[in-house]
């Protein structure tokens, strides 16, 4: 009896360790494909060696504006390498408040950032995922941007290009309520109505329910995609604030695929507690 | 006895939804549950709601037909020094020190007797930036004093 239950126990733990590993082989070669699109095109993604080759100019819709995304009849790509820590280079001008200077700091030695538990993480945390961010432009048929996660919780945002305003009341989210526009080549999106269930940033720029963050989006060419935000969260900061420029390399031909974020995370003692001890205390993940 | 443990449930779920929508936001934000008592052997249940609107921090204290509204609240913190994370994260290079988190909360109840007691409690949020944080301190009630201790739901 003993000897059927172990070889039944056996088995299991086999099959369960094939489909993880089956799972690992399938991210690590989707996790090579951005390397291989950085170095088309002439993007300058780390590790290329010798010059440059200039780069394509920004791709282009029928209507002119700049293609966000992946282009219609081209292969579709992605953005890598977007903002880890927004204050980056300007942290001693943030006009925190009080608790919100001792909590960020505080994050900078207790890293319990809400991504790493498989959380949807909203706004510029967004584009700090792992294996890129894809926007799909659906502006000439639905009036609506995508943006898509890819290493994350695999979920998406909504960006409403109707011009519609935003919702008088609504329940506060991880994404938030996103509208958006065209000032020249570049796109400007504002979100509001986003909950306190995740960080701004991998470093973990604080904020409340009373964040209103404006992202400008330029192309600048076809490998190139500058990004800014500015803050205005009165329950933070003491005033709206603008970040620097960051810069987000475009990765060719590769498509989005299924990432289950609770499979093989190797990051279990962050779901459960803290870095030092699990918690089981709580009947949900915090 | 049965509608009160009913109600001791429906209060709970409701704590718990509460403490769901707030969790990386201001660190006193959320519902905070755990005891109070003058000595180790003599506890009471003590559940309280707090919430940070921007510039001030209002409450409640155990929600329910014995609900008490939070007189005054503040949070305090005395800055400690980053650690280093490098260029990425603009810090400098002191060695890290955590930073304190004070709490000082009153509460105006009505007592067996039906006279008013004034509670203060001072303590300190342990583990701030955590899920489970805890707040600790002590209380005075006129000539009375003791311990609390709290643990974010």
């Amino acid at each position: 009896m003993n000897y059927v239950f172990a070889v039944a126990v056996l088995a299991f733990a086999l099959s369960t360790s094939a489909f993880a590993q089956q799972g690992q082989a399938q991210q690590g070669q989707q996790g090579q494909q951005p390397q291989q699109g950085r170095g088309q095109g002439g993007g300058g993604g780390r590790g290329q060696r010798g010059p440059a080759a200039p780069a394509a100019p920004t791709p282009r819709r029928p209507d002119g504006k700049p293609w966000i995304g992946s282009a219609a009849g081209q292969k579709p790509g992605r953005w890598n390498g977007g903002p880890t820590t927004l204050p980056q280079g300007i942290l001693e001008k943030v006009p925190f408040q009080p608790w919100a200077r001792a909590v960020y700091d505080q994050r900078q030695i207790d890293q319990f950032e809400p991504h790493t538990r498989c959380k949807a993480s909203g706004v510029s945390r967004q584009f700090s995922t792992p294996y890129g961010t894809e926007f799909v432009d659906m502006e000439k048929d639905l009036k609506r941007i995508y943006i898509l996660d890819m290493g994350g919780p695999n979920s998406y945002r909504i960006i409403y290009m109707d011009g519609r305003e935003h919702p008088k009341d609504f329940t506060p989210t991880n994404y938030g309520h996103s509208v958006g526009h065209w000032e020249g080549d570049t796109l400007v999106v504002e979100t509001v109505g986003l909950n306190e269930k995740f960080w701004m940033d991998t470093r973990g720029t604080p904020h409340t329910d009373k964040l209103k963050f404006t992202e400008r989006f330029t192309r600048t060419d076809m490998n190139t995609l500058q990004y800014q935000a500015t803050i205005d969260d009165p329950g933070t900061y003491t005033a709206p604030w603008t970040t620097g420029v960051f810069t987000m390399r475009w990765a060719a031909n590769v498509d989005p695929f299924e990432y289950i974020c609770q499979d093989n995370n190797h990051g279990p003692e962050l779901m459960l507690g803290s870095q030092t001890e699990i918690d089981n205390t709580k009947f949900f993940v915090p | 006895m049965k509608f009160a443990r009913l109600f001791f449930i429906f209060a709970l779920l409701i704590a718990a939804a509460v403490s769901v929508a707030a969790q990386e936001g201001h660190p006193l934000t959320g519902t905070w549950y755990g005891d109070f008592g003058m000595t180790t052997g003599q506890r009471n249940d003590l559940t309280v709601i707090l919430k940070w609107d921007g510039s001030n921090v209002s409450g409640l204290v155990n929600p329910g037909p014995n609900v008490v509204p939070i007189k005054s609240a503040r949070m305090d913190v005395k800055l400690g020094t980053p650690a280093q994370r490098g260029e990425r994260g603009g810090q400098g290079g002191a060695p890290a020190t955590p930073s304190q988190f004070s709490v000082h909360f009153e509460v105006d109840a009505k007592s067996k007797t039906g006279a008013m007691d004034h509670f203060v409690f001072d303590g300190k949020i342990e583990n701030p930036v955590a899920g489970n944080r805890t707040m600790v301190g002590n209380w005075t009630c006129g000539n009375n004093k003791g311990d609390f201790r709290l643990r974010r739901l």
